[in-house]
């Protein structure tokens, strides 16, 4: 009797290992598929669902632009054919830390300034 | 609730709240929302060990509630909370199946599910499936994270006098 419950116990920490091994090869080729760099040169800057602007990429250089939200903004940079926030007037910053837009899948999104720059069609 | 119990609890609760302002003050390794080391979570699975499920929750809602005051934004703290939620209560049924031995297990599904949770979170603040795009890097982090504060909750278990 013992016995079995000590090999019941070792049969479920092997069941455990294997889906924490399976979630993590899995997610690491999630990963890979979702940091894989864009292949377009357009980007959007999109606010409350509306396209404020267009860029080519390739075409705008050492431009800055502030945008608006309220009183709230973000001042965005374009340099040498990538885009990033420079500045942004909230607490946490994420915009700012997120550095370059190089993925589709993750675009860089303020929630406060409710701004989000995303690679284009 | 004995004193002794009550003021080791205390004493664990301000000891995560501790981490939890340290990892505030850190810049993240990744410039990812969402990555982090989760400190604070060395003291959670320990209480999850060590203590009732019911006196665990306790220590993290004090920590959780008290570190918000800190960080200073409703956002961190619903994100904070959600993934508190989740792992606390995978982990809580982890540990019943899971032994003392395999502690840093346990905090690597704890660490999983408190990503989760936080998704889950903003599935529903930004009402966009967007943010799914987060879930592989955040479990591959969650991972790793979960695996250091395991480790580190084995060295804390041993050091804590019954």
């Amino acid at each position: 009797m013992r016995k079995l419950f000590v090999e019941s116990k070792t049969k479920s920490v092997k069941i455990l290992m294997a889906v924490i091994a399976g979630i993590f090869l899995l997610s690491l080729l999630g990963s890979i598929y979702v940091l894989r760099p864009s292949g377009s040169r357009r980007a959007e800057v999109v606010q409350d669902g509306r396209v404020l602007y267009t860029f080519e990429l390739d075409r705008v250089q050492n431009q800055e632009l502030t945008i608006y939200y309220g009183d709230s903004s973000n001042t965005i940079l374009i340099q040498d054919g990538e885009i990033c926030v420079l500045e942004a007037e909230c607490p946490d910053q994420t915009c700012v830390k997120m550095g370059k837009l190089y993925s589709d899948s993750l675009p860089i999104v303020c929630l406060p300034n409710h701004l989000i720059i995303r690679f284009a069609e | 609730m004995s004193t002794k119990k009550l003021t080791q609890m205390s004493l664990l609760a301000a000891a995560a709240l501790i981490l939890y302002i340290i990892e505030l003050r850190l810049p993240g390794p990744v410039p990812i929302p969402g990555v982090k080391l989760g400190l604070a979570n060395i003291i959670t699975v320990v209480a999850v060990y060590r203590f009732r499920p019911g006196e665990a929750a306790l220590l993290v809602a004090v920590r959780v509630i008290a570190g918000a005051f800190f960080a200073g934004n409703l956002s961190a703290f619903l994100f904070s909370a959600s993934g508190a939620v989740f792992c606390l209560c995978g982990m809580i049924f982890i540990r019943k199946i899971l032994p003392l031995k395999y502690l840093p297990m346990c905090s690597i599904l704890g660490a999983m599910l408190h990503n989760l949770g936080q998704i889950a979170m903003a599935l529903w603040i930004m009402r966009s499936v967007s943010v799914l795009a987060y879930l592989p890097i955040l479990m591959v982090t969650g991972c790793i994270a979960g695996l250091f504060t395991g480790l580190c909750a084995k060295a804390v278990e041993r050091r804590i006098p019954y």
